[in-house]
């Protein structure tokens, strides 16, 4: 207390804290009051948790997506601190709702309050802007594409938007000054504004006080402390247990796979800017600018113009607003719910995130083993599947399904030339069923099967099976050392095994392989060990399928 | 009243301290975490013959390391090099005071921070250097020579692993 009472006698700090506690309430405490409260609070979480995310982020083309990956999929608590960044986001823009209806049900905005509304509306501007430019940080697919629409409708604004939109994006296109301009004004430049606007809004609602319903106006005053700030903890703490609840229950935050400018995607943006959304749907491709830019001008024209207004003009004017935002948003969802094309699209960039998250957390070494499979199946899908297919037969290149196994190898000597597609590999002749057959085709093939791996093989079968290879003259073509070079024309020694199926992923080009015949990419140099591995498993499991 | 008014001013408290808390421990365990795994194993510096006899050559220690998001192979330090014969002794370019890079100006290792001084294997002669260059473990193998590098806490007169 000594040091207390020597700060006091320097500073005088209690006499302020008295100000603030003993602030008088005319009508008495109220729990409709405690929205302001509340969004001070979100504003607290908004700061506590940007400014954590913030020290593991990097606004980089290059590094955006993988530092918050880190944050989101290593980090300690990261998904946690990122939920509830963005979870404190949607709430702020919900009780924004709620404050704005409370004032304009009370007449709050009303002279003498005239700059109070006004202050207030530029801040609903600034967490709108916050929004907008943290959408983008991530540099995920959703960020991105919704913040080129964005964008866009910002270049198409007249006479200023080009020049407006090059400054904003740093260029014609997004790039690294994209990003570094929007962290910039999103972690410097916004929160300064809305610093100093809510530093305003505080001193002028304490100049003019709480406006008491109608007929209240009489009730005996309180004092701010303790009754309205218990009330305005409590309010606080409801939304702050709804937003853990929240995080808890969607893991944090979504994060989409990183940005690819070339791919397709279906944007969509927040859910609050759903409404302009749709309102550019409706709107025919003439009437888009004046839409997109007039629809909310007028809106905002309106709402500044509150104050002159008489109280059902002023309710009707919002109650239009906020309906209209409603049930456009709502109309946005239900269209999109009902569209395949949109259902597909979502789902597919679902996987594609779930890819991503796979593949950053394999190159980080910091994969479950129980996700090694998962792992290989989205790099199956996004380096493999273009030519090969491992459910069915594709025209393009060697079917794996069932690759290897007993009845795949039986299938392959039948008619050889029908496993390579479109590939410049062909010309071995077919082992027909004539030239060998019953046992001795089984024998043959089971040589073939063992080769990658003894485990469950016929060891009569193979040593017969290896007598007529040499007898069928195979071994004219094929070398069976597993090193020497074929010439294009593969050496079978361990064909199918473990190692020979990372060596042939990493390099299927090698001598003992296809040589100079073969069309598939060199995946060592793309894809890391671990990663190859983990598609030697996946593969592999077709032998025993 | 004077009762009621105690209740709220514990429910005031309450509700303030689960709140702050609700901020403080997860920012806690969230800065506290770490993961950058170094692990430390031998990688090759160069050749052994291109070494000249007794003259520290600076090598740097090039590995593939992940850096929390990213993996790149890239220098994270360095070694100056000293070979009598077959031998090679490896110390830390990294000064033990305050971490500057020392350099080999042809008779003796100089800091360019604070001129500390140190001899060819390493002993501090001058300088408010703590102790001498940091040693590091030297292999040769097939005319390559291979350093496991460990990096040391600064500004102490013992090694402790950093």
């Amino acid at each position: 207390m000594k040091l207390l009472d020597w700060i006091e006698d320097r500073s005088g700090y209690r006499a302020l804290v008295r100000v603030a506690l003993d602030e008088p309430i005319p009508g008495g405490a109220r729990a409709g009051y405690v929205f302001g409260s509340v969004l001070l609070f979100l504003f607290a979480n908004q700061a506590t948790t940007g400014l954590l995310l913030a020290m593991g982020y990097a606004p980089s083309v290059h590094d955006a997506w993988a530092s918050v990956a880190y944050t989101q999929e290593i980090a300690t608590l990261g998904w946690f601190i990122r939920g509830l960044h963005s979870a404190g986001a949607s709430a702020m823009i919900v009780v924004l709702a709620l404050h704005l209806l409370q004032v304009v049900w009370a007449g709050a905005y009303r002279k003498p309050r005239e700059l109070t509304w006004w202050v207030g509306l530029a801040l609903l501007g600034v967490v709108l802007a916050f929004s907008l430019s943290g959408y983008l940080l991530p540099w995920d697919q959703k960020g991105y594409f919704a913040t080129q629409v964005a964008t866009s409708l910002l270049g198409a604004t007249p006479g200023i938007g080009t020049a407006a939109r090059e400054i904003v994006q740093g260029g014609a296109s997004y790039g690294n000054l994209t990003l570094t301009r929007f962290y910039a004004l999103h972690v410097i430049l916004l929160p300064a504004t809305i610093v100093a606007l809510i530093a305003a809004h505080i001193a002028l609602f304490s100049k003019n006080g709480v406006t008491p319903p109608t007929g209240q106006e009489n009730a005996p005053t309180e004092t701010f402390y303790p009754r309205q700030i218990a009330l305005d903890l409590l309010a606080a703490s409801i939304c702050a247990f709804v937003l853990v609840a929240w995080v808890l229950r969607t893991h944090g935050a979504s994060l989409e796979a990183p940005a690819d400018p070339s791919s397709s995607y279906e944007a969509r943006p927040e859910w609050y800017f759903l409404p302009l959304f749709q309102l550019l749907r409706f709107l025919p491709g003439s009437l888009e600018t004046a839409g997109a830019l007039g629809v909310p001008l007028v809106a905002v024209g309106l709402l500044v113009a509150l104050p002159r207004m008489t109280r059902s003009a002023a309710l009707s004017v919002v109650a239009l607003i906020l309906g209209g935002a409603i049930g456009l948003g709502a109309y946005a969802k239900h269209a999109d719910a009902r569209d395949p094309a949109f259902v597909a699209g979502r789902d597919r960039a679902e996987r594609a995130a779930e890819a991503a998250r796979l593949r950053f957390r394999g190159k980080l070494g910091a994969l479950a083993p129980s996700d090694r499979l998962a792992l290989a199946k989205a790099l199956f899908d996004d380096e493999c599947a273009s030519c090969h297919r491992l459910d069915h037969g594709s025209d393009r290149a060697p079917p794996l399904a069932h690759w290897s196994s007993r009845a795949w190898i039986e299938a392959f000597l039948e008619s050889p030339d029908s496993y390579f597609g479109r590939t410049d590999i062909h010309a071995m002749k077919p082992v027909t069923k004539a030239m060998v057959d019953g046992e001795d085709r089984a024998a043959l093939v089971e040589w073939i099967w063992a080769q990658a791996g003894a485990e469950g093989a016929d060891a009569a079968r193979v040593t017969r099976g290896q007598t007529l290879f040499a007898q069928l003259s195979c071994g004219d073509c094929h070398e069976t050392d597993g090193t020497s070079d074929g010439h294009g024309i593969p050496n079978l020694g361990g064909r199918g095994s473990a190692a020979w199926l990372r060596a042939f992923i990493a390099d299927a080009g090698a001598p003992r392989f296809f040589g100079k015949k073969n069309g598939m990419p060199r995946f060592a140099d793309k894809l890391t060990d671990e990663e190859i591995d983990a598609l030697v498993d996946l593969v592999r499991q077709e032998r025993l399928r | 009243v004077g009762e009621r008014r105690r209740a709220l001013a514990w429910i005031v408290r309450g509700l303030s301290t689960a709140l702050g808390a609700l901020y403080v421990i997860p920012a806690m365990r969230y800065l506290g975490s770490r993961r950058q795994e170094e692990r430390s194993r031998a990688i090759d510096v160069g050749d052994l013959r291109s070494l000249p006899e007794g003259v520290p050559q600076r090598a740097p220690i090039r590995a593939q390391a992940s850096d929390a998001w990213s993996t790149d192979v890239k220098a994270n330090a360095a070694v100056f090099l000293v070979r009598r014969g077959d031998t090679v002794r490896a110390f830390d370019a990294t000064c033990p005071h305050t971490g500057c890079a020392v350099d080999w100006d042809g008779a003796r290792f100089r800091c360019p921070c604070h001129q500390s001084e140190f001899t060819d294997d390493g002993q501090r002669t001058a300088g408010p250097a703590p102790r001498g260059l940091d040693p590091q473990t030297v292999e040769v193998a097939d005319g390559r020579v291979h350093v496991t590098y460990c990096r040391y806490r600064t500004g102490r007169p013992d090694r402790v692993r950093a």
